[in-house]
C-alpha cells in the first residue's frame, strides 16, 4: 500500500510538471506571433480571396509591418447581387492579431454602371454591402471597381457617401483611383472628382500602369511618372486621404504579347545584379531576361522615399509571396515607423 | 472468536454498501461514453423529460427582428447534422457535425425572433413550378438520415416552437442499426407533427472502391471492378436503382408524396469527389425523372438564396456548423441574403 501511494504521488508530480511545461511553451509560442502594426501610417496588404501558401507565409511573418489586410472577397454580380467568399480562415486569423479586415469589392463583369445609374440601385447596393460587411466582421471596404464608364463617374462619390451612411462611423472606405500623370491620362480619367471622393473615403492611388504597345498595362512605372502621378493626386486630395499602392511583382511578355505576372523572387533570378542595382533616369525597374521587367529593391526604395517625403496616409502592397525581403526592411514599412 | 465474526460481518456489510454504487459505474460509463449507450439512455430520459427549448433574451430578439434583412421570393435551406449533447460517432465523418441540443434550440429561437418562416418541400416545389409563392423569409429546415436524435431531440424542439422541418430518410437504416435510426413508426409520428419525409438513399449512403485503395461516395463515382472501372451504362443502372429504391422506401413510410432527394454527403459528381466528370450530369438527369427537388451541399463558402429561376434539382443547403453561436448563424444568413436578394423585389 505504501509503495502504491508513493507511485501515485510520483506519477501525479510528473504529470503536473509536464502540464506546466506545455503551458509555458504554448504561452511562449503565442507570444512569438507578431501583432499587426498600429499608428497613423496605414500599410494595407492586398491579397487573393484565398491567399496561397507563400502569401500566407509572407503575411504572417511580416504582420508587424501591416495594419490592414484586404482579401478579394467581394464582386459585383448580376441584378445588383454581390458574390462573396466568406471562410478564408487565414485572413480572419490575422484580424485576431490586430489587423483590420477591409475586403475588396471588384467588378470583373463591368456592372458598376448599372449600380450607379439610378439612386435606388445605388442605395440598395450600399445597404447590401453594409449588411455584408457587418456579417463578415470587417472594419471597412476597398472599392476596386476598375475603369468606371465616363457617363457614371459623377455618381461615384454619391455611391461612396451612401455606403458611408450604411457603415459605422469608424469604418474605413478606400477607393482605388486611376493614376493621372499628364494631359492624356487626364482626358482618359475625366469625370473622376478626386476631391469629392476623398471626403467620404481614402483614395488608393494605383502607383503603376505603364502601357505597353501590344500588351496593355503592366506593373512597371518610371520614377518620373510616379512623381507626376502623386503630384497630381495631392493637388486634388488631402495627403491624409491618399494611400499609394506599389507593385511588389513583375511581368513577363510572351511571344504573342500576353503579359503575365510573376513574383519578384521568380524574376530576380533572371535579372542581372547590375540591372537590379540600376536606378537611374527613366529605367527604374530591372530587366529580367529578355522579356520581363521587375521592380527592384532600389526602385521600390526610391518610391517609398518619395512617399515618405510627401507624408501620405499610407502604402498598399500586393502580397502574393515571393516579395523581395528588402521591401519589408524599408523605413516606411518598418514596424517602428509611424 | 465472537469478536472476529462480528468484525467480518461489519466488513462484509461495509464492502457491500460500497459495492452497490460501484456496480453502477459500468452502466454509467456505457451511457456516457459509448455511442450506443448514449442513444439508449437518451431514449429513457425522453420518456420522462423533453429537451430544453432554448432561450433568447428580449434584447437579442429585438435586435434580430430590427436588423434582419428580409426577403421575398427566395429560399434559405439549412442542413442540420445530429442534435445531441455528445457525438455518437467516433472520428471525423460528414455526419459528425453534431450540434448540442440547447444550441440547436437557441438557433431555432433566433430564426423565430428574426421573422423566418419554415416551409415544406411541397411548398418549395409549387413555388419552383410557378403555382404558388413562398412566404417572406422562407427557410427549409432539413435533417439527413432519419437519425434517432432527430426524433428524440430535434423534433420536440421544432414542435415546441411551432415550426416545420424535413427529414431525408435512409431506406433500410433502421433494420441495420435500430439504435441509431428512427423506426418507421417514429418517422410517421414526425409526419403527424407536420414534418415532411423525403428520400436520402438506400445503398447510396456509402462508398465504392475506385481502385488503388481509394474510396469515393457511392453515387458520385464509377466503381472499380476487376481492375477496371464500371462502364457508364453500368454506373447509370446502379445509381438509378438507388434513386428508385430510396423513393420506394420513403413512400412506404410517408403518407404524403415523396418529391425530394438529398444527396448523401452532398456528393453527386460536381466536385472533386468523383473519378468521372460525367457522373454529375448523369445523376442530375436520373434524379430529375423521379424527384421534383434535389438538395446538395455545394458552395458552402459562397452560400446564397435559392431563386425561383434556379435549378430545383440543385438547391444548395447551408450546413449549420455546430461551432456557430445563434448570433454568428444569424450574421451568416444575413450575409447570404444581403449578397443574393435581387434588387427591386423589396425587403420584407
Amino acid at each position: 500500500m505504501r509503495r502504491l501511494i508513493v507511485l501515485l504521488v510520483g506519477l501525479a508530480a510528473i504529470g503536473g510538471g509536464t502540464a506546466v511545461a506545455l503551458a509555458s511553451r504554448s504561452h511562449a509560442e503565442r507570444q512569438a506571433l507578431p501583432e499587426a502594426r498600429s499608428g497613423q501610417l496605414q500599410v494595407i496588404a492586398f491579397t487573393e480571396a484565398r491567399p496561397t501558401a507563400p502569401a500566407r507565409g509572407s503575411l504572417s511573418t511580416h504582420l508587424a509591418s501591416i495594419s490592414a489586410i484586404s482579401p478579394a472577397w467581394l464582386a459585383l454580380g448580376p441584378n445588383g447581387t454581390v458574390a462573396y467568399e466568406s471562410t478564408d480562415a487565414f485572413s480572419r486569423s490575422l484580424a485576431t492579431r490586430g489587423a483590420d479586415l477591409l475586403p475588396v469589392l471588384r467588378d470583373p463583369a463591368r456592372r458598376i454602371s448599372t449600380v450607379l445609374a439610378r439612386t435606388a440601385s445605388r442605395k440598395q447596393t450600399a445597404h447590401r454591402l453594409g449588411v455584408m460587411l457587418r456579417a463578415l466582421g470587417a472594419q471597412g471596404i476597398v472599392l476596386e471597381l476598375g475603369p468606371v464608364p465616363a457617363t457614371e463617374r459623377t455618381a461615384l462619390p454619391s455611391f461612396v457617401r451612401d455606403l458611408r451612411d450604411e457603415l459605422p462611423a469608424r469604418s474605413r472606405i478606400l477607393v482605388v483611383v486611376p493614376p493621372i500623370s499628364g494631359a492624356a491620362s487626364q482626358r482618359t480619367a475625366a469625370g473622376y472628382d478626386l476631391r469629392d471622393l476623398s471626403r467620404p473615403a481614402t483614395l488608393v492611388l494605383r502607383g503603376w500602369g505603364g502601357q505597353h504597345a501590344s500588351s496593355g498595362a503592366h506593373p512597371i512605372a518610371s520614377l518620373g511618372w510616379f512623381k507626376q502621378t502623386l503630384r497630381y493626386t495631392l493637388a486634388h486630395a488631402p495627403r491624409s486621404r491618399v494611400i499609394v499602392a506599389l507593385p511588389t511583382w513583375g511581368a513577363v511578355w510572351s511571344a504573342d504579347g500576353v503579359v503575365r505576372q510573376r513574383t519578384q523572387a521568380e524574376l530576380f533570378k533572371l535579372a542581372t545584379p547590375a540591372a537590379l542595382r540600376q536606378a537611374a533616369g527613366a529605367q527604374i525597374a530591372a530587366k529580367a531576361g529578355s522579356v520581363g521587367w521587375v521592380e527592384s529593391d532600389r526602385s521600390l526604395q526610391l518610391k517609398l522615399e518619395v512617399l515618405r517625403a510627401a507624408h501620405v496616409a499610407g502604402v498598399a502592397l500586393w502580397v502574393r509571396g515571393g516579395e523581395s525581403s528588402g521591401i519589408w526592411d524599408e523605413p516606411l514599412l518598418d514596424p517602428g515607423a509611424s | 472468536m465472537t469478536g472476529n465474526a462480528t468484525v467480518r460481518r461489519i466488513a462484509a456489510w461495509t464492502f457491500g454498501l460500497f459495492a452497490i454504487p460501484l456496480s453502477i459505474l459500468p452502466f454509467y460509463a456505457y451511457a456516457t461514453y459509448d455511442g450506443t449507450g448514449k442513444i439508449l439512455s437518451l431514449e429513457v430520459v425522453r420518456h420522462f423529460k423533453g429537451p430544453n427549448l432554448g432561450t433568447i433574451s428580449p434584447v437579442d430578439a429585438a435586435r434580430y427582428r430590427s436588423t434582419h434583412l428580409g426577403y421575398r421570393d427566395g429560399l434559405l435551406t439549412l442542413a442540420f447534422g445530429g442534435v445531441m449533447d455528445d457525438s455518437t460517432i467516433d472520428g471525423a465523418t460528414p455526419e459528425a457535425t453534431t450540434i448540442p441540443t440547447k444550441r440547436f434550440a437557441d438557433d431555432l429561437r433566433m430564426l423565430v425572433a428574426a421573422g423566418y418562416h419554415t416551409v415544406t418541400p411541397t411548398q418549395v416545389a409549387a413555388w419552383h413550378a410557378g403555382r404558388a409563392s413562398l412566404p417572406a423569409n422562407a427557410v427549409l429546415l432539413t435533417f439527413d438520415g432519419g437519425r434517432m436524435d432527430t426524433t428524440l431531440n430535434a423534433a420536440p424542439i421544432v414542435h415546441g416552437l411551432h415550426l416545420k422541418a424535413t427529414v431525408f430518410m435512409i431506406g433500410g437504416a433502421y433494420r441495420q442499426a435500430p439504435v441509431f435510426y428512427s423506426s418507421p413508426a417514429q418517422l410517421r409520428s414526425l409526419e403527424r407533427q407536420g414534418w415532411s419525409i423525403q428520400a436520402h438513399a438506400i445503398s447510396g449512403h456509402g462508398s465504392v472502391s475506385v481502385g488503388q485503395g481509394h474510396r469515393l461516395p457511392y453515387l458520385s463515382a464509377r466503381r472499380a471492378q476487376g481492375g477496371t472501372l464500371e462502364s457508364i451504362p453500368a454506373f447509370t443502372t446502379r445509381v438509378d436503382d438507388d434513386y428508385r429504391d430510396a423513393k420506394q422506401a420513403a413512400e412506404k413510410v410517408a403518407e404524403a408524396p415523396v418529391i425530394a432527394f438529398s444527396w448523401p454527403f452532398g456528393a453527386y459528381g460536381a466536385d472533386h469527389r468523383t473519378n468521372d466528370s460525367r457522373t454529375a450530369k448523369i445523376n442530375l438527369g436520373l434524379a430529375r425523372t423521379r424527384y421534383a427537388l434535389g438538395f446538395n451541399d455545394d458552395g458552402q463558402d459562397t452560400y446564397a438564396l435559392a431563386g425561383r429561376a434556379g435549378d430545383p434539382l440543385r438547391i444548395s443547403r447551408l450546413r449549420v456548423d455546430p461551432t456557430l453561436t445563434p448570433h454568428a448563424l444569424f450574421e451568416r444568413l444575413e450575409l447570404a441574403i444581403a449578397a443574393s436578394a435581387t434588387i427591386g423585389q423589396g425587403h420584407a
